[in-house]
């Protein structure tokens, strides 16, 4: 392993992925610092097994899968799970149109936070993470039938919580 | 195609599967809710750019990485030649060693060792007297004496006709005191004669 310079893809692939993959993981750990941990042990791990890889088919599912091992290995480091505290200033919308969205924002927010664990992880990584059921289950080590009843179970209850918030 | 296959073709099929989903959420009201909801969950937290700092300490990784890697490989250049050092003297210690060992091993004469707390056993061959098996004398020695075998058939045979003999004549006694218990009996019945 050289520098990144070595490997140009390494860098490309944090310009073109970084941002989803940080998403992730703060929809994940819930915590600003321990998701930006949990990015930099992504690296290190993508880093070292980067070269064994030169061609990627699907790099983003890939970094995803990686991010998610990452974040379990460092929760069962850290076992206080703190709520996300300091959300980053999102950019985006006009404020016109942020203002329009923050009552269904925070309703969405409140009710993925009721999930339980097993099924806001499989919502996450397949929705937010865009990762298939296929790759959701192989990041997960459960079956896609799995993936399905738990992708069904998170979405029936996000209806029951939207429809009682 | 059914509800359970409505969102996870929505959010991850091709073109086909999305269009499929589509023309579901058309016409069955609860998944178009759902999809609804999807959106709604992707629109909550739209992804922002990665932060200037995380960019950096991604890239650095890499220098961190390596550095820690080289320092890794310097430690095993150094460990090596300590660690051959160390096999050879092992293995020219062993080869010293093994032929003194055999050499000590081959001059040692093969002696049947007693066991522990066995006395040794003492062979006397034609001084013994009496012919007789293993005799254990006061001191715990074991005793071995050498028999006749046509000797000692002998004597043992005189032995059994000497023991016969003894029989017959106990048995002449018994019959004779039974006979005189019997005469006794009969006077005693017929004292008054």
């Amino acid at each position: 392993l050289g520098d990144y310079w070595e490997h140009p893809e390494f860098a490309a692939l944090v310009d073109a992925h970084g941002a989803a993959l940080l998403a992730l993981l703060r929809r994940l750990c819930r915590h600003e610092q321990h998701a930006e941990d949990a990015f930099q042990e992504t690296a290190v791990r993508v880093w070292r097994s980067f070269s064994n890889r030169p061609r990627l088919r699907n790099p983003r599912a890939w970094l995803m899968t990686i991010g998610y091992r990452a974040f379990l290995d460092q929760r069962a480091r850290v076992k206080v799970h703190d709520v996300l505290i300091d959300l980053p200033d999102q950019p985006r919308n006009s404020p016109a149109e942020l203002a329009a969205n923050n009552e269904d924002a925070s309703r969405v927010r409140s009710a993925v936070e009721l999930l339980t664990e097993p099924i806001r992880q499989v919502l996450t990584l397949h929705y937010m993470g865009g990762l298939s059921l296929r790759e959701t289950a192989e990041a997960m080590n459960i079956s896609e039938g799995t993936v399905k009843s738990r992708l069904n179970a998170g979405l029936n209850q996000l209806r029951r919580c939207l429809n009682e918030l | 195609m059914n509800c359970d296959d409505f969102l996870p073709l929505l959010a991850t099929g091709g073109w086909l599967g999305r269009w499929r989903a589509r023309r579901h959420a058309r016409r069955c009201s609860r998944c178009a809710a759902a999809a609804r909801l999807l959106r709604e969950l992707r629109a909550d937290e739209p992804i922002a750019p990665l932060p200037p700092h995380l960019r950096q300490s991604w890239l650095a990784t890499t220098k961190a990485d390596s550095d820690r890697l080289a320092t890794r490989r310097q430690l095993a250049l150094v460990g090596q030649p300590l660690g051959r050092i160390a096999a050879a003297l092992a293995v020219a210690v062993s080869v010293l060693l093994l032929p003194f060992a055999i050499g000590r091993w081959w001059a040692q004469p093969a002696v049947n060792q007693p066991a522990v707390n066995q006395p040794a056993p003492v062979q006397h061959q034609a001084e013994a007297v009496k012919p007789g098996p293993v005799k254990r004398d006061g001191a715990g020695e074991i005793v071995i004496t050498t028999i006749e075998p046509a000797a000692e058939l002998a004597r043992l045979r005189e032995q059994v006709a000497r023991l016969a003999g003894d029989v017959e004549r106990l048995a002449d006694v018994s019959r004779r005191l039974e006979t005189e218990r019997q005469i006794n009996e009969l006077l005693a019945r017929h004292s008054s004669w």
